[in-house]
C-alpha cells in the first residue's frame, strides 16, 4: 500500500512539474507587437465627366445650353431687362389744382334762414393729357388717385358738398363723394380715386368735376359768410389705359452686361467660335408697336484694352419692329432678332475674338411708328428686351484654360510607407489637355504638384474632318503614375487646398475645328498601389 | 488512511486541473486498454472486466484531441526575455492549401455501469458533454491578410477566401447494453444516446470568391454563404437562461453506437465499432446566415469623382469609406427561426489484437471520422503490458493528420478501488508539444467494484471411458 502511494505521489508530482514549466509558452500576452506590412491594391475613384458636368463642377452650369441634338452652346452673355418701358414712361397725368370760392349775399342769407337752398353747380373741365397733345386717352381706370379738398368755411351749416366725376364709375355706379357739413374755420377731406373709370369716348382726355353745394335751412350762412375751398386732383398711378399714345420715341442710356462664361477660368487663350450667334428679344405686353433700332453693340476687354463696335455691320436687321399684342391676350408678345456671321458680314466672328468682358449696348424703340391705333395697357405692362449670345462650341480652341480649386485636409498617416498612383484616363473630347495637380497652403503657395515639374498630357480623341466630331469608338488614353513616398506624403499634411488646372487645345495644337457634344465624356480610372506598416498589439495589456 | 488514499489523488488532479490547458479524436491508444471501463464509449461490445465501476463525476473522463496544420513553433518564439515573437512567414510557410483545425472534446459527467443477470449482460449509464469543431481555414485568406491583395498568390487571380466552420456542442445521455454470444466468443453491444444541443454552426455553403485586376485594380467578389446556427445569435445571455433551459434547450437529437467483438481462438480477436450515427434536430434560438444574392458578382471599382473630391477634406476617411464601400457590397441575411439537422460526425474502428498471453497483447486498429464532408483515416498499433491488475501500460504508434510520429501511450493505475487513467495518441505532442501540430489527451477517475468471485462454473462431468471390449478369445 505505501509503495503504491508513493509511485501515485511521484507520478503526480512530475506532472505538476510539467505543466507548470509549460504554462510560460501560453502566457500569450507576452507576444510582441507585429509589425504587419500589407501591399494593397485599392480603386479609388472610376468616373466619366461630360462637358455639362465639368462646367456644373466649375459653377457654370447657368451659362450653357443644350439642344435636342447634344450640341452645346455658351452662353457668353445673358440679362433680363437690357431695354425696358414700363407705363410710367408712356403716360403721366399732372395734378390739377382748382378752387371753389362762394361768398353769400343778403338775399341768399334770408333764403337760407327760411329754407334750403342749392348754389348753382360749378364744373370744372381738365386735360389729362396737357403734357403731351399726341395722347388721346379714351378710357381710364385709375389703380392710385386721390382728391384732395381743403376747407374753409366761415359759417357752421348742416349742408353739404357733392363732388361729382361726371364721365365717371366706380363699379358701375357713377362716381360721386359728398363732403359736408360746413364747420367753420379749416378741414380737409380726400377723395379715393381708386378703381374709378373714366369713360372719354365722347370727349377724349377731358374729364369734368361738378361741384355741388347744399345748405341746409339755418341762421347760418349770413351775407359775408365765405366758403374758401381748394381742391387737387391727383392720378399719379393708371391701373388701365385705353386710347392712342401718339408716335414717341425712346432713348434709354447705354447700358452693359458683364461677362460671365468660365467662373474659374484663367484665361481664354486663343478661342475661335464657329458661327457664333447673339440674339435679342423684345417681351412687349403693352398694346403698342414699336420699332427697335439698335445704335450701338461694342464689345470691350477691359484686360486687353481692345474694343469693337459692330453697330455698322448690323445693315437692314440693326431695325426691327415688334408688334403690339392684341387687347384681349393674356401673354405677351416675343419678338427676336438673330445676328450671325450671315446677316452682319462675319461681325460676330470680330466681336467675340476679342474675348470680351462687357459689352456696350445702346437702343432705340419708336412706338407707333406707322400708322395710328389702338393703344392700351395696364399698371403691370411692360416692353423689354433679353440680350442673349450663344456660342456653339464649335471652333477651334488653343490655350483654353480651367482651374478649380479643392478644400483639402489629411493628417499624418503614420501608417501608410508609400503609394504609387496610376491613372487611366480615356478622353472622349476632342481636346487635347495638358494637366497639373497641385497641393498648396492656404497663401496658395505650392507644396507638391503631382506630376512634379511636368504636364499629364493627355491627347484628345481623333477627329473626323468631315463632321468635325471624334471618330466613333476612338479615344485619347494616357496612362500615368505617380508615387508617393513617406516624405512627400508627410509634406502634404501641410496642404490646404488642391488645385486643379488645365490647359485644352482643340486638334492639331489648337488649328483645326471641333465640334464638343453633351454626351462626350472624359473617363477617370483612378487607383492606388499602397504599402502599409503597422504595429499590432497583441496579448492582453 | 483508506481516506488519504482517496483523497490525496482528488486534491493532486483538481491542482493538476489548475495548471492544465487543453488543446484542441481519434482515440486511438485507449481503444486497447482493456483495464479502462470508458473503452465502452469507443466499442460498445468492450465489457470492462469489473463488476461495477462509477466513474468521479466530472473527474472520470476528460478527453480532447486537437489537429492542427501548423505546430506552436511554426507560430511563436520564446525570445531570451521570455517574450513571444509571433512568426508570420514562418507559419505561411508551413500551412497548405487547404487547413483544418479539428477539435474534440469531451467531459463527463457521469459514468457507471455493471454486470446484471450473472455477468451475462453489462450496462451503463452516462452523462457527457462533448464538443467538436471543425475549422477549414484556407491558405489564399491568410496570404492576402498578411501580405495584402498584391502577393502573387492572390494578385491577379481568382481565388476562395472563404473559411468555413463547423461546431457542435451537445450533451449526451447514453445507455449501452451489452452481452455475450456463442459461448462467449462474440461480445456485442449498442448503445443508445438522447443529444441536447447547446450551440451548434454548420456550414453548407461557404465561397468568397476575390479577385483583383491588375490592370486597374478593380476588386471583384462573389459571395455564397450558408451557415446555420444555434445558440450563437445571443450568446452574451446564453447563461442568463433559466436552469432547464440551459440543460435541455429544445434541441433534440438521437444516436447509437454499435460494437462487436469476436475471440477467434485464445490468442486472436477481431473487433468493430460505428459510433454516433445520429443527429441533432436544432430548433432553439436559430440564425441561418445567408448571402443575399448567392452568386452574384459584385464588382468595387471606385468611387465617383464628386465623392473623392468630398473626402479632400478629410483624407484620414479613405480608408474608412473604402471599407464601407467593401461591405456596403455584400449583403448577408440573417433569418430567424429556421428548424435543421445536423449530423454527428459518425467514428468507424475496425480493429485485432493478438495475444500470446495473459498479459500482453498486440493490437492493431483502422479508424475514421466522417465530418464536414471530410474523412479523416488513422491507424495504429499498439502493445499493451498488463502488469498484474494495478497497472496497465500501452505503447502506440499511431498514423494521423498527416503526422508519422506519433507515439502514443496509457497507464492505468489501480490502487484499491480508485483507477487513475492517463492516455495520448501522441505521447511526444503532449512533451514535445511545441514541435507537434497534433495532440491528444484523456484522463480520469474511476471506482472500480469487482464484487464477489465468480462461482467457478461447474464442470462437466468426466464421461467415463468405456474401454473398448476386448476380442473375445475363442
Amino acid at each position: 500500500m505505501k509503495i503504491r502511494l508513493y509511485k501515485f505521489l511521484v507520478l503526480s508530482f512530475i506532472f505538476l512539474l510539467f505543466f507548470m514549466s509549460c504554462k510560460k509558452d501560453f502566457e500569450f500576452n507576452k507576444i510582441k507587437p507585429l509589425t504587419w506590412r500589407p501591399d494593397l491594391a485599392i480603386p479609388l475613384v472610376k468616373d466619366g465627366i461630360t462637358f455639362e458636368m465639368a462646367l456644373k463642377e466649375t459653377g457654370g452650369e447657368n451659362n450653357f445650353y443644350i439642344d435636342d441634338a447634344g450640341d452645346i452652346s455658351m452662353l457668353y452673355y445673358f440679362r433680363d431687362n437690357a431695354f425696358h418701358i414700363s407705363p410710367g414712361d408712356l403716360l403721366t397725368i399732372p395734378s390739377f389744382p382748382f378752387s371753389y370760392n362762394h361768398q353769400f349775399t343778403t338775399e341768399e342769407q334770408q333764403i337760407i334762414s327760411t329754407q334750403d337752398m342749392n348754389i348753382t353747380p360749378v364744373d370744372y373741365v381738365f386735360n389729362l393729357a396737357e403734357n403731351d397733345p399726341n395722347v388721346e386717352i379714351d378710357k381710364l381706370l385709375v389703380k392710385e388717385g386721390t382728391v384732395v379738398v381743403n376747407m374753409n368755411n366761415t359759417f357752421n351749416n348742416d349742408g353739404h358738398f357733392v363732388i361729382r366725376f361726371l364721365n365717371a364709375t366706380k363699379n358701375g355706379i357713377p362716381f360721386s363723394h359728398i363732403t359736408g357739413p360746413f364747420i367753420t374755420g379749416s378741414s380737409s377731406d380726400t377723395i379715393d380715386l381708386s378703381n374709378v373709370l373714366f369713360d372719354l369716348l365722347s370727349s377724349p382726355n377731358r374729364i369734368t368735376v361738378r361741384v355741388e353745394c347744399l345748405l341746409k335751412k339755418s341762421d347760418r350762412p349770413i351775407a359775408n359768410d365765405m366758403i374758401l375751398d381748394d381742391f387737387t386732383l391727383k392720378i399719379p398711378k393708371v391701373g388701365r389705359f385705353e386710347g392712342y399714345l401718339g408716335q414717341r420715341t425712346f432713348n434709354p442710356n447705354q447700358a452693359s452686361v458683364k461677362v460671365t462664361v468660365f467662373n474659374n477660368a484663367y484665361t481664354l487663350g486663343d478661342v475661335y467660335f464657329e458661327d457664333p450667334k447673339a440674339s435679342i428679344t423684345l417681351v412687349n405686353s403693352i398694346g403698342v408697336p414699336a420699332r427697335i433700332t439698335i445704335r450701338k453693340l461694342k464689345a470691350t476687354n477691359s484686360v486687353s484694352g481692345f474694343s469693337q463696335d459692330i453697330t455698322d455691320k448690323l445693315g437692314e436687321n440693326a431695325v426691327f419692329s415688334v408688334p403690339s399684342p392684341s387687347i384681349t391676350a393674356t401673354e405677351p408678345v416675343l419678338k427676336s432678332v438673330d445676328y450671325s456671321n450671315a446677316n452682319t458680314g462675319n461681325s460676330m466672328d470680330v466681336l467675340f475674338n476679342i474675348k470680351p468682358d462687357y459689352v456696350f449696348y445702346q437702343i432705340t424703340a419708336e412706338i407707333n411708328p406707322t400708322k395710328r391705333g389702338i393703344n392700351f395697357f395696364t399698371d403691370t405692362s411692360s416692353m423689354y428686351a433679353n440680350l442673349l449670345v450663344k456660342l456653339p462650341l464649335y471652333g477651334h480652341f488653343d490655350h483654353l484654360t480651367v482651374q478649380d480649386t479643392f478644400a483639402f485636409s489629411m493628417n499624418k498617416q503614420k501608417e501608410i510607407e508609400s503609394a504609387n498612383f496610376k491613372t487611366n484616363i480615356v478622353n472622349g473630347f476632342p481636346l487635347q489637355a495638358k494637366m497639373q495637380v497641385y497641393f498648396t497652403d492656404k497663401t496658395f503657395h505650392k507644396i507638391d504638384s503631382m506630376a512634379g515639374n511636368n504636364c499629364i498630357m493627355i491627347k484628345e480623341a481623333p477627329v473626323d474632318p468631315v463632321t468635325h466630331l471624334p471618330q466613333p469608338g476612338m479615344f485619347g488614353e494616357k496612362d500615368t503614375s505617380f508615387f508617393y513616398d513617406r516624405q512627400r506624403m508627410d509634406n502634404l499634411v501641410n496642404a490646404d487646398y488642391i488645385l486643379v488646372r488645365a490647359v485644352l487645345n482643340s486638334s492639331d495644337e489648337g488649328s483645326t475645328n471641333v465640334k464638343i457634344k453633351a454626351t462626350q465624356t472624359l473617363k477617370l480610372n483612378f487607383s492606388a498601389e499602397v504599402k502599409l506598416k503597422k504595429n499590432l498589439e497583441t496579448g492582453k495589456k | 488512511m483508506k481516506k488519504r488514499i482517496i483523497v490525496f489523488p482528488i486534491v493532486t488532479m483538481i491542482l493538476l486541473l489548475a495548471t492544465f490547458r487543453v488543446f484542441p479524436q481519434h482515440d486511438l491508444t485507449l481503444y486497447s486498454m482493456d483495464k479502462v471501463p470508458q473503452r465502452i464509449y469507443l466499442n460498445p461490445s468492450f465489457i470492462p472486466e469489473q463488476k461495477t465501476y462509477v466513474g468521479i463525476p466530472f473527474l472520470s473522463g476528460m478527453h480532447t484531441t486537437i489537429a492542427n496544420p501548423f505546430s506552436y513553433n511554426n507560430v511563436l518564439t520564446r525570445e531570451a526575455d521570455d517574450s513571444l515573437y509571433f512568426e508570420a512567414e514562418r507559419f505561411l510557410d508551413k500551412i497548405s492549401k487547404n487547413n483544418h483545425i479539428n477539435l474534440f472534446t469531451s467531459f463527463d459527467f457521469l459514468s457507471v455501469g455493471g454486470k446484471i443477470s450473472k455477468d451475462r449482460f453489462f450496462i451503463n449509464f452516462g452523462i457527457r458533454e462533448r464538443t467538436s469543431l471543425n475549422v477549414y481555414l484556407p491558405e489564399n485568406l491568410f496570404y492576402m491578410l498578411w501580405y495584402g491583395n498584391t502577393t502573387p498568390q492572390v494578385y491577379g487571380k481568382q481565388v476562395n477566401i472563404s473559411p468555413a466552420l463547423n461546431a457542435s456542442v451537445y450533451d449526451e445521455w447514453s445507455f449501452t447494453f451489452s452481452g455475450y454470444a456463442l459461448k462467449k466468443k462474440l461480445t456485442y453491444g449498442a448503445t443508445v444516446k438522447y443529444l441536447s444541443g447547446r450551440i451548434n454552426v454548420t456550414t453548407k455553403k461557404s465561397t468568397f470568391d476575390f479577385y483583383t485586376d491588375p490592370d486597374n485594380y478593380n476588386i471583384l467578389m462573389r459571395s455564397d454563404f450558408e451557415v446555420q446556427t444555434s445558440g450563437i445569435n445571443d450568446i452574451d445571455s446564453y447563461l442568463n437562461q433559466r436552469v432547464p433551459s440551459l440543460i435541455f434547450p429544445g434541441n433534440n437529437g438521437f444516436a447509437v453506437d454499435l460494437g462487436a467483438n469476436y475471440q477467434i481462438n485464445n490468442h486472436f480477436s477481431v473487433n468493430a465499432s460505428v459510433l454516433d450515427l445520429g443527429f441533432i434536430n436544432w430548433r432553439s434560438r436559430t440564425m441561418t446566415l445567408v448571402s443575399h444574392e448567392p452568386g452574384k458578382e459584385f464588382t468595387y471599382n471606385g468611387m465617383s469623382m464628386h465623392e473623392f473630391a468630398d473626402l479632400f477634406s478629410d483624407f484620414s476617411k479613405f480608408g474608412t469609406k473604402v471599407l464601407d464601400s467593401l461591405k456596403h457590397l455584400i449583403h448577408i441575411d440573417s433569418v430567424y427561426d429556421v428548424k435543421y439537422r445536423s449530423n454527428l460526425p459518425a467514428r468507424f474502428n475496425i480493429g485485432g489484437s493478438y495475444s500470446p498471453d495473459e498479459k500482453n497483447h498486440i493490437n492493431i486498429l483502422l479508424n475514421g471520422i466522417s465530418s464536414a464532408h471530410h474523412f479523416y483515416p488513422a491507424l495504429s498499433v499498439s502493445y499493451l503490458f498488463n502488469w498484474t491488475r494495478y497497472l496497465g501500460l500501452t505503447v502506440s504508434y499511431n498514423l494521423f493528420n498527416r503526422q508519422y510520429t506519433n507515439f502514443g501511450g496509457g497507464i492505468s493505475i489501480s490502487a484499491g478501488p480508485m483507477q487513475l487513467y492517463l492516455v495520448s495518441d501522441n505521447l511526444p505532442g503532449l512533451i514535445f508539444y511545441k514541435g507537434t501540430n497534433n495532440t491528444s489527451f484523456q484522463f480520469g477517475i474511476n471506482i472500480l467494484l469487482k464484487g464477489k468471485a465468480a462461482k467457478p462454473e461447474p464442470k462437466e462431468p468426466d464421461t467415463p471411458v468405456i474401454p473398448a471390449p476386448e476380442e473375445t478369445k475363442q
